[in-house]
């Protein structure tokens, strides 16, 4: 046995070791690295609500239905996001279509009821230096995090709006769809532990 | 499986119904109306981490790639968060 075999053996995979492709272990490295600095964000934020000692009644700041019902929104753009994915790789691509343009038309509304909720905040006085409600940080840290998630919503649906245009021309593959779902998914994760941490704790 | 399914997929990967994915909504849904029912921390933090493993999972599809890739993934957000949020929060705690 040559030296090569003996290391693809290890790889287990050859050329290929993780069973993806490179374009899909990139994704996975960029989820990963951006996963890390949403998790640096939330850890800051959470040193500095304890730190902090008090904190204003999230209920008396934000309306927590409303909220809920952005979460219901993005989540299920998430569903159709992964039923367009197994359209385009079962050769469906007349699903992979539709449900593409349902999941931009999910991302939409997202980015609307947030854009709602910046200006009901914004109007109550707050800003990135501080806010009616007390402590300074606590509208910072609301404007940076929900910031830059929306921001990744906004990237998110610049790309599917992209795959689903090439889509429509037959110009996209099944691999490309995925890709894009990838980072889609993420941005629903990231919401996940966004809400739960800013909205509910 | 058509040929086209044959192409579109990458060796080795399996599809995953439609059905499943839209019951992981439900799944999803409801377990967000109940989180905003509950208190404390540690029940929404318990909760969070079910719906993400959820998504990663079963929409993100990693439940179904080779375990190398879903080992490295896992361990290296799961561990590197721990780590972060474990040195960060008992301190502000501490102020």
């Amino acid at each position: 046995m040559t030296g090569a075999t003996i290391a693809v053996d290890r790889w287990r995979g050859g050329v290929s070791p993780y069973g993806i492709s490179w374009q899909k272990l990139m994704m996975w490295w960029l989820i990963i690295t951006d996963g890390l600095l949403f998790g640096s964000f939330l850890a800051s934020y959470g040193f500095n609500r304890l730190a902090a000692g008090t904190w204003p009644d999230r209920s008396h700041v934000f309306h927590i239905e409303f909220i809920t019902l952005m979460t219901f929104v993005l989540i299920t753009s998430s569903a159709t996001m992964a039923t367009a994915v197994g359209g385009a790789q079962r050769g469906d691509t007349k699903t992979a279509r539709r449900f593409l343009w349902l999941t931009i038309l999910g991302g939409l509304g997202f980015l609307g009821c947030q854009a709602v909720e910046w200006w009901q905040v914004i109007g109550a006085g707050a800003s990135l230096k501080g806010n009616p409600w007390g402590v300074p940080g606590f509208s910072s840290y609301f404007f940076l995090i929900t910031g830059f998630h929306g921001t990744h919503v906004l990237i998110g649906l610049i790309v599917l709006a992209v795959v689903a245009t090439k889509s429509s021309r037959g110009a996209c593959s099944a691999a490309g769809v995925e890709l894009a779902g990838l980072y889609w998914h993420f941005v629903d994760l990231v919401w996940v532990f966004i809400f739960g941490c800013f909205y509910l704790i | 499986m058509t040929e086209t399914t044959a192409l579109a997929l990458e060796p080795g990967h399996t599809l995953v119904s439609y059905r499943t994915y839209w019951l992981a909504w439900g799944f999803l849904l409801l377990l967000t109306i109940a989180m905003v029912f509950v208190q404390g921390p540690l029940v929404l933090i318990a909760g969070m981490t079910l719906k993400a493993s959820v998504i990663a999972l079963l929409f993100m599809h990693l439940g179904f790639e080779k375990l190398d890739l879903t080992l490295v993934i896992a361990i290296s957000i799961v561990g590197l968060s721990l780590l972060l949020f474990g040195l960060m929060i008992p301190d502000g705690r501490a102020m």
